[in-house]
């Protein structure tokens, strides 16, 4: 069997004694969509912080198309192996306008000195162009972010992370707090992204993730409970207790 | 072309106002004004160089006259030691020049020197400050500290700096270039606007806006790719070579250079006056260095003890009312006027039928 994409192994991370997860195995492959899903505390956005290298893990292996990048800085691994994410919270930068947050966030010009020479170009303008349209922001490019509403912020990201040109993608809660209108607008807008990319999605959404997910992983109290297609795993007894319980908890 | 004119930020109109103001000026004043002119525009350099790392990086050094001293020490130097031992060295039974005295007398070397001097002492400071990750206030509170340690150091050193009184009777050069007080003046507005450009073309390019996500959020852009330390090393080294020029023009129009020039007080200063025009757009910085200056100085002349109370309302009415400053404030109704029209348009196009 070929390389995937991303494959995680054993993966385990502690805090101050507390194992917010215990030796987890993920595989990825290439022009997948993976789902995580899991119970609140499960875990979930622990890994993604190991896996974009916001947390360095305690033991385990993370790789990127075989290559280890465990532990790496995270511009290394969003600028090298071009691992996009968008966060829980919109995480945008307020005081610039639309436009510019696009800007900053396109892929390949990087470093100080490309930074400094770079020139906005017909063709950087026209990609700036094609995300804004994808994000359905193109009216409001000169609006600065903080302006805009919740569900638009949400969208802004998401068009940040498309201008990175990602190879993998790790959308973390796309539709948290959002209204029905704007989950079904962001919906569509995630389903084009799907089609083009490697996507990793963190949700809780079911609707959403049985209509999205090709393989579904469920995390529970830090540890890999069960993995599978959406049928298997709603079929999967220790996956409805662990929902059952959390909604019995409810 | 007058389309794109009325599309311009209502700062870049100011812009062009206090060039215009500052290119004028000696026409209508005599050469002490000129000459106080002059240092306000060596000081608007100055206040550039800390926009670019307090307004767009959000790097609020509370010791950027260090690097503005250290230029203006340089060409101090030079001019002190040109004529072999000064006065003031021969008084305390000194008969040799230091070992670096040699490098300082060749004019152009010490003018160099100058400009890398800040900027190296910013980007090694920056090298250490930012890959430890050191940020917010504690930024702040080093660079303040350094402050004093600079101010300390040249007060103590007085075989060599004269100490707290300075080196005095300091020509007006430049690169070697000796001029009489109005064409002086004319070259420092010339260097002026060719920072202003830089500052603007670097505002304006990608790097500006990396600047500015670093000062939005700093771990965001990390995760769009960048390394925010290297950008702050950069800007730190930049804006540290911008304040050591303008502390060598700056010495020639007041014809000497004390400790003080080094010190927590003019960095404070500096910080005022952006605070007062608004920071991260340029324009803030000049102007507020302009309007504080020369009030400074009017109202010195009219009476000796106004000038505290008058700049502590400014100050107050500043963080009270105002607090992204005049420039700052300007912006603001500009932008909320633009972006009123442009959601009007969006709603009034949503409402439309989409047939």
């Amino acid at each position: 069997m070929s390389e995937p994409l991303l494959r995680v192994e054993k993966l385990s991370v502690e805090f101050k004694k507390f194992k917010a997860l215990t030796d987890v195995d993920l595989c990825v492959n290439e022009g997948e969509v993976r789902v995580v899903i899991g119970p609140n505390g499960a875990g979930k956005s622990t890994l993604m912080d190991l896996i974009t290298g916001k947390t360095k893990p305690t033991s385990g292996k993370v790789y990127f198309r075989g290559e280890d990048i465990t532990g790496k800085e995270p511009y290394v691994i969003a600028e090298k192996y071009k691992i996009g994410r968008k966060f829980q919270n919109p995480n945008i930068f307020n005081m610039m306008t639309v436009y510019e947050n696009i800007e900053v966030a396109l892929s390949g010009y990087n470093t100080v000195f490309k930074s400094l020479f770079f020139r906005r170009t017909p063709e950087t303008r026209a990609k700036i162009d094609t995300v804004l349209e994808k994000i359905k922001l193109s009216g409001k490019r000169d609006i600065i972010a903080s302006s805009l509403s919740h569900g638009e912020r949400q969208w802004l990201e998401i068009g940040m992370v498309i201008a990175q040109d990602p190879a993998l993608i790790i959308l973390d809660e796309p539709t948290a707090g959002m209204t029905a209108a704007e989950t079904y607008k962001t919906g569509e807008m995630i389903k084009e992204l799907l089609a083009e990319h490697t996507v990793i999605v963190v949700e809780h959404d079911m609707d959403f993730v049985k209509q999205v997910a090709q393989i579904v992983t469920v995390l529970d109290q830090g540890q890999l409970l069960a993995e599978g297609t959406f049928e298997e795993i709603e079929k999967d007894p220790r996956v409805i207790q662990v929902y059952l319980k959390d909604d019995a908890e409810q | 072309m007058l389309g794109k004119l009325k599309k311009l930020p209502v700062n870049r109109y100011i812009d062009a106002g206090i060039l215009v103001f500052l290119l004028v000026f000696p026409l209508f004043a005599n050469n002490y004004r000129v000459g106080f002119m002059g240092k306000t525009a060596a000081y608007m350099i100055f206040a550039l160089s800390l926009d670019l790392l307090w307004g767009y990086t959000g790097l609020m050094s509370f010791g950027h006259a260090v690097l503005f001293g250290l230029g203006g020490y340089m060409v101090g130097l030079s001019f002190t030691f040109s004529g072999g031992v000064p006065d003031f060295m021969s008084r305390m039974g000194i008969t040799e020049l230091p070992w670096f005295a040699s490098v300082l007398q060749n004019e152009y070397i010490a003018s160099l020197l100058g400009i890398i001097i800040p900027g190296a002492l910013a980007a090694i400071l920056g090298y250490f400050i930012f890959y430890s990750k050191v940020k917010g206030i504690f930024f702040s509170l080093i660079t303040m500290a350094l402050a004093q340690i600079f101010e300390t150091f040249f007060a103590n050193q007085s075989a060599i700096t004269n100490g707290t009184s300075g080196l005095g009777g300091l020509p007006r050069r430049f690169f070697g270039i000796e001029l009489r007080v109005k064409p002086f003046y004319y070259l420092t507005v010339g260097v002026v606007i060719l920072v202003y450009a830089l500052c603007l073309r670097l505002s304006c390019s990608r790097f500006g806006k990396a600047l500015t996500s670093i000062r939005e959020d700093e771990n965001r852009l990390s995760f769009v790719g960048y390394n925010p330390a290297k950008f702050k090393i950069a800007v730190f080294a930049i804006s540290g070579m911008l304040a050591g020029l303008a502390g060598m023009l700056f010495v020639p129009f007041n014809g000497m250079i004390s400790p003080t020039e080094l010190g927590i007080n003019l960095s404070t200063s500096v910080l005022v006056w952006i605070a007062i025009g608004g920071r991260g757009n340029l324009t803030g910085a000049m102007l507020g260095t302009l309007i504080v200056n020369w009030l400074q100085t009017l109202l010195s002349e009219f009476s000796a003890d106004i000038w505290p109370l008058v700049l502590g309302g400014m100050i107050l009415a500043v963080i009270f009312v105002i607090p992204t400053g005049i420039v700052g404030k300007l912006k603001e109704l500009q932008y909320n006027a633009n972006a009123r029209k442009t959601l009007r348009e969006i709603s009034q196009k949503e409402e439309l039928p989409n047939e």
